[in-house]
């Protein structure tokens, strides 16, 4: 079923705060949950069935994806499988822009980049994160994501026994 | 409040997603971030492994089918080298499978070593991209010289410091289970388990009733019951010593009436055997004997009178035996009027000595003594051969040997005076059944001669022709003589 029309209606969307966003169905369409949503209505239906509730994403997160898909809308977007052989060396300017963000809104575009299905958006917060992992101590990693050390001793011995197995003499 | 979200909180699909963009030797260092990393990174590290090994398998399965299946062609092949490299790897990965395969479907343990997935990638993506030019003049050493190295000191390391971990900590549990068993008696063997119910019993009982004097009753009774209790044991463990002892040694008994058995069997056999071997010998000793016996009389038959008579006095001294043997020669021919001959060749025999009187007393003496006591002489003169058998096998052997042997001790005992009651006795003697032998000693006793003259026989046979012409006009020559 062809959905895309030449005149791109608008579509409203609510976030989970009751805060309504409007944006263009051919942007919208680059969430997969939204897409297998109006596919499931029917073309006719598009026009009446109001705003979209998405009780996941808070209204500071849907207003990033918003922009997000906004300025995406016209590209090609990859399928997850297509997703997976991307090599992550180089990604566009802007969103390297973009994605400067505190990672509380990071973490909470991830979620919702997971939530409403957006492999290209998730595949570019998800690999901020791990840009910031890499190259970090356990200590540093611990200490940039507030992570707690839940380890006892004997477990942490245990790790780094097993960690051990190439260092050089 | 709203609570602030944490890199923890998001979905552990999300954090994998995240660890993809690491190396898997990333992975596997921030595994120590804290326990959620290490779970997480854990199964990446495995499901790394596992991917590398379907990467690994697609991509050799690939390059293998571009190769000509001919060998020689093979390696002439720009492929080759390539798949020299995979099959490297392969045996690497076989190596790391056996090493770390069993722990990480166990849960004890992951697969540690990221780098080497890291490792295995670059290699097989860098030779993936190299064009046919550079896939000849591939350097397989070097490629592959970084697997070998941390491939090796993996599994070293995992075998050397890990494994023992591992076994170790899958005894502490089991030991805690015996502490806690070691909280109840110890008990063995049927009995204890009546004992311990009993002991657990109690103990229910004493938490349950807040009396006390049954409770004291029940622990006193539990402690004599297991003094009892301990002595049986003791007493069980001894007696199971002295079974296995007994057990031990009837095992060795046994052994060795088996090899008793088998020495006996196999003694039995070779006595068989021998038994067998014996009756065959004996069998053919006879048969020997009988064709022996058979052929010397026929041989003696046939040799000429003159041969016999050589053959006679070359058995010398022993004339008796020499005479028996003429008597069954005589006794086994077919053709009797031979024996006339030999009867002849007898007499010329006595007529060697040079006492002729003695001489022509001896040989009438004999004759008459033939005539008139041995049926044998008149059977053989009369050719009638019922009348020479019996003799000849019954009465012959026994009586010549009987009455020489009697002869010559009369003869020993006797002087030159009495030779006239010698004689007579002697006479006597022939009579009831002494033979011409006999009397044939008494002869030579009256000349003085004990043993047969050599000399003379010798003039004798000299003398004698060798025809039976001349054996008769011997005889001739004798009764002119007399």
């Amino acid at each position: 079923m062809d959905i895309d029309r030449p005149s791109d209606p608008q579509v409203s969307v609510v976030s989970s705060d009751g805060t309504m966003f409007h944006t263009t169905l051919k942007s919208i369409l680059l969430s997969g949950t939204i897409k297998d949503m109006i596919e499931h209505i029917g073309e006719g239906g598009v026009e009446n069935m109001g705003a979209i509730p998405l009780q996941n994403v808070d209204s500071k997160t849907l207003e990033i994806v918003i922009k997000w898909i906004e300025h995406h809308k016209d590209n090609i977007q990859p399928t997850s499988e297509e997703i997976k052989d991307k090599t992550a060396d180089f990604i566009d300017p802007w969103d390297e822009n973009f994605l400067e963000m505190d990672l509380d809104k990071l973490y909470n575009l991830i979620t919702a980049a997971n939530y409403l299905n957006i492999p290209q958006l998730l595949w570019l917060s998800t690999r901020k994160i791990a840009m910031l992992i890499k190259n970090r101590t356990p200590q540093e990693i611990r200490s940039l994501f507030n992570i707690e050390d839940d380890w006892t001793p004997q477990e942490i011995e245990a790790v780094q026994k097993e960690n051990q197995w190439c260092e050089e003499k | 409040m709203e609570r602030k979200l944490t890199l923890l909180d998001l979905p552990d699909v999300i954090i994998e997603e995240i660890m993809s963009f690491l190396s898997y030797d990333e992975v596997a260092k921030t595994r120590i971030v804290c326990r959620k990393f290490n779970e997480i990174n854990q199964q990446i590290l495995n499901h790394g492994f596992y991917k590398l090994l379907n990467y690994h398998q697609k991509h050799i399965k690939r390059i293998k089918a571009q190769l000509p299946r001919r060998e020689s062609e093979r390696r002439n092949h720009p492929l080759s080298k390539h798949s020299d490299v995979l099959t490297c790897i392969e045996t690497r990965l076989s190596m790391l499978s056996m090493t770390y395969q069993k722990h990480m479907q166990n849960g004890t343990a992951c697969f540690i070593p990221g780098k080497i997935i890291d490792e295995c990638y670059r290699i097989i993506r860098s030779i993936s991209n190299n064009n046919e030019q550079s896939c000849r003049n591939l350097r397989a050493h070097e490629i592959l010289q970084e697997l070998r190295d941390i491939s090796s000191m993996a599994i070293e390391h995992f075998d050397e410091k890990i494994v023992p971990d591992i076994r170790k900590n899958r005894i502490s549990p089991m030991a805690n289970v015996m502490t806690v068993f070691d909280m109840f008696p110890r008990v063995s063997s049927l009995d204890g388990i009546s004992f311990s119910c009993n002991t657990s019993c109690s103990s229910v009982m004493s938490h349950s009733t807040p009396q006390r004097s049954p409770v004291a009753s029940h622990r006193l009774e539990g402690v004599k019951k297991k003094t009892k209790l301990s002595t049986l044991i003791k007493m069980y463990k001894k007696q199971s010593k002295v079974i296995k002892n007994q057990t031990k040694q009837i095992g060795k008994m046994m052994k060795y009436m088996r090899d008793q058995r088998s020495s006996l069997n196999s003694l039995k056999r070779r006595l068989d055997e021998s038994e067998v071997k014996n009756r065959e010998l004996s069998e053919s000793v006879k048969q020997f004997k009988i064709k022996n016996v058979l052929e010397f009389f026929t041989v003696m038959n046939k040799l000429p009178i003159n041969f016999c008579r050589a053959i006679l006095f070359a058995l010398g001294s022993q004339f008796t035996a020499v005479m028996s043997i003429i008597f069954i020669i005589l006794s086994y021919c077919d053709n009797w009027s031979l024996e006339g001959r030999k009867l002849k060749f007898l007499a010329s025999y006595f007529s060697m000595t040079n006492n002729f009187n003695l001489n022509m007393m001896i040989f009438s003496t004999t004759w008459i003594s033939i005539l008139l006591n041995y049926p044998l002489v008149v059977g053989i003169i009369l050719k009638q051969k019922y009348l020479v058998l019996p003799w000849t096998f019954v009465v012959l052997p026994k009586m010549v040997i009987d009455a020489t042997h009697i002869v010559y001790l009369l003869t020993y005992m006797s002087s030159y005076e009495n030779i006239t009651i010698i004689f007579t006795l002697t006479c006597g003697i022939t009579s009831i059944g002494l033979n011409f032998c006999s009397l044939y000693y008494i002869g030579i006793l009256f000349i003085d001669e004990y043993t047969m003259p050599v000399n003379a026989v010798n003039n004798f046979i000299s003398k004698q022709p060798a025809s039976l012409q001349n054996e008769e006009t011997a005889i001739i020559e004798l009764h002119s003589y007399n």
